[in-house]
């Protein structure tokens, strides 16, 4: 998706600049997670920092228009066909029990062995107590609606804690 | 974290890049981590990002990416001059040496200064010295000279306490004596009880100073009385001293003190103060949950509300009332700009079609500007209702019906813009019946108010169907409409009478059925008739 803005591009609805600050951070953080070295991490590991820029950065504009409607319909649906947004991870979100749904590998039964969906799935009280699972997909800790937390740091508990942390 | 050298700037496009001064590299790309154990060099100005070759170099501040400075040289943006000025006098360039190191509270942080006049932070951990503080450091800074302050202040209210209790103790000395001393104790009440709420602190040293003088010639006194302590009084007047005292330093932290007093328990208020808060430290509704935590973290009431899941829940209600409130704000202005557009409407409609523009650039929202650009008559009126009825206006006439009228110009926004579908028919029926009956007169003036038509009309108001039995005959006007629609079909009919025989009116129809004066002849038959009548004369006349 082009997010680089020529003069063939249609301008951005109003409203845009209110959120472009956001909207550009996530994206040097993106590039920063795609850049970073593989050093120290495991072969999946290194992916998980960025599944998680990407539910947080749909999370961010689903938020933005469905929950707080601080955004007009012109600009949500601008969004998310510059690719500023998942589409198809915010249409899970709008259905009952997947609201904090990772991502959508997780959901996917054709990708695990015994057509189940990933381990991150399952709720916390019916997971044995005491196990930290990071799924191997996108390195969630749960994302069932029922894992008790709030959606800001459903995030935070994908793949490492603390968002800002920007050590290496 | 960024290795050592590298620098971290904005382009100005908005984009973060990274320089490392040493080495001249610039990149789009965080450089990875590596141990070294270094300075940074001095930084000389702005590195200019990546790739940007038509970056303006041409200003001194700025150092091509080619030209790294050399770690040990003279800083200073203005290096050419000083280096001209050192190599002349034939000194060495001075060497950088840390002058003073001061650690920064209970971190591995230090802020280093040079005496070269340079300041930087060193981590001793991780070896690394920046320039300019990553966000964490920042926060640390901010807590250091938070902490600073507080510090000031204890020190601060300290003195104060001590001066207070050395008022005391004066009082009681004057109280119990008498006489003599009751100048001395009034003058000195009133220097302590301020008539404004205004006693600076030149006041306080002022006073202090005065205290010390007489209390060389009470100690004697003070140590006796000290038995006489008067707790209650004491508290009291402490009280009142500590209020003047928080008023004087107008300190947000005392204020915050205030506040985790006075709602220890009431969960409701708590909350408000919690949204004042988040109002005050300008939390928008376009932040993250991250973003707004960072905003409210300064401030003490955000330790009214502990639990983290609370606070999300309330930012994210927050959100929803402030976008509310700016919704709301957008609809009032544009609705006063609408008022305004309509009041000088009635005024002066030249000067309005250039205010409207004007207004229309400004306004945000497009609907206004489509309608106040429409160049039809009437511009004040916006309302659905008026558009329809000036879309009947344009495309009825006596003799339409609705099933037409509706089947022709559903498409048209005019139509459409009347909401309710059902309201459509009877307010075209009832402007149609209006018309016949003479009530209204049809837009385009045709000569169609003779009285002749109005009693046919009136025969034929209750029904609107094409029936041929209600249908009067066409006036001649509304013949004449109809043949100049039908000469131009000449060329068809032609054309038809050459391919096949006969002229098929169906053919016919069909092209010049979308056009207005088809419906000037109402009755089908009629029309069929004339067409006939048409058609017959064009082929004599052209065989």
């Amino acid at each position: 998706m082009p997010k680089i803005k020529s003069s063939r591009t249609k301008r951005a609805p109003e409203g845009f600049d209110d959120i472009e600050p956001t909207l550009r951070e996530f994206q040097t953080k993106m590039k920063d997670a795609e850049n970073d070295p593989h050093e120290g991490k495991r072969k999946i590991e290194a992916l998980w920092p960025i599944f998680r820029l990407h539910h947080q950065r749909s999370r961010y504009v689903y938020e933005l228009y469905y929950k707080r409607e601080a955004i007009s319909k012109e600009l949500y649906e601008y969004l998310l066909k510059q690719g500023y947004a998942d589409a198809n991870l915010i249409a899970k979100w709008k259905k009952a029990g997947y609201e904090k749904v990772c991502c959508l590998r997780c959901i996917q039964p054709k990708d695990t062995n015994f057509g189940t969906t990933c381990v991150c799935r399952v709720p916390r009280d019916k997971l044995e107590d005491g196990k930290v699972i990071e799924c191997i997909h996108c390195g969630c800790r749960g994302c069932s609606s029922g894992s008790g937390a709030s959606a800001g740091s459903a995030a935070a508990r994908k793949g490492k804690p603390a968002a800002k942390s920007d050590d290496a | 974290m960024l290795p050592l050298g590298w620098t971290e700037h904005k382009a100005p496009d908005g984009m973060a890049y990274f320089y490392n001064a040493a080495s001249g590299q610039s990149s789009w790309v965080r450089p990875t981590m590596q141990q070294h154990h270094m300075p940074p060099p001095p930084g000389n100005g702005i590195p200019p990002p990546p790739g940007m070759s038509g970056y303006p170099s041409s200003q001194q501040s700025l150092h091509p990416p080619g030209l790294g400075p050399p770690p040990s040289s003279a800083p200073a943006p203005i290096a050419s001059t000083e280096d001209a000025g050192i190599s002349k006098k034939g000194k060495k360039p001075k060497r950088e040496k840390a002058i003073k190191k001061t650690r920064i509270l209970e971190s591995p942080w230090f802020i280093v200064e040079t005496n070269l006049e340079n300041t930087f932070f060193y981590n001793k951990e991780s070896k690394v010295s920046i320039w300019v503080p990553t966000p964490e450091l920042e926060i640390i800074l901010t807590k250091m000279g938070q902490e600073a302050t507080e510090k000031i202040e204890a020190e601060r209210r300290a003195r104060d306490a001590e001066e207070q209790e050395r008022l005391q103790a004066l009082k009681r000395p004057f109280e119990t004596d008498t006489g003599g001393q009751g100048d001395g104790d009034k003058r000195l009440r009133n220097g302590t009880e301020p008539q404004g709420t205004e006693m600076t602190e030149d006041d306080v040293a002022w006073q202090l100073a005065a205290m010390e003088e007489i209390m060389e010639d009470q100690d004697q006194h003070m140590a006796s009385q000290d038995e006489y302590d008067d707790d209650d009084e004491d508290e009291e007047d402490n009280n009142a001293m500590q209020e003047r005292l928080r008023m004087l330093q107008g300190s947000s932290a005392s204020r915050a003190a205030a506040y985790l007093e006075i709602l220890p328990e009431n969960i409701q208020e708590r909350e408000m103060a919690f949204l004042d808060m988040m109002r005050e430290r300008g939390v928008t509704q376009f932040d993250t949950v991250d973003m707004a935590l960072g905003k409210m973290e300064k401030d003490p009431r955000n330790r009214l509300i502990p639990d983290q899941k609370d606070k999300a829940a309330l930012f994210d209600s927050f959100c929803v009332i402030r976008a509310r409130e700016v919704k709301e704000a957008r609809e009032k202005e544009r609705q006063q700009k609408q008022d305004k557009e309509m009041e000088e409407g009635h005024h002066d409609r030249n000067t309005k079609d250039k205010h409207s523009t004007s207004l229309s650039r400004d306004s945000k929202s497009h609907t206004t500007t489509s309608s106040s650009s429409t160049s039809s008559a009437s511009k004040t009126t916006n309302k659905p209702e008026d558009m329809y009825r000036r879309l009947m206006e344009e495309y009825t006439t006596k003799t339409s019906t609705w099933l037409d009228f509706m089947t022709k110009y559903r498409v048209d926004p005019r139509f459409l813009a009347l909401k309710p579908g059902s309201l459509r028919e009877s307010i075209f029926r009832q402007y149609l019946s209006d018309l016949k009956k003479g009530i209204i007169q049809p837009p385009s003036s045709k000569s169609s108010s003779s009285s002749d038509k109005d009693k046919r009309v009136s025969s034929s108001s209750s029904s609107n169907s094409r029936s041929s039995s209600m249908k009067h005959k066409a006036t001649d006007a509304e013949i004449d409409e109809f043949m100049s629609l039908l000469k131009e079909t000449k060329k068809d009919i032609l054309y038809e009478h050459k391919n096949s025989s006969s002229v098929e009116w169906r053919k016919i129809k069909k092209l010049i059925d979308r056009d207005r004066r088809y419906d000037a002849v109402g009755s089908s038959t009629e029309r069929e008739l004339l067409f006939r009548k048409y058609a017959d004369r064009v082929i004599q006349r052209r065989d």
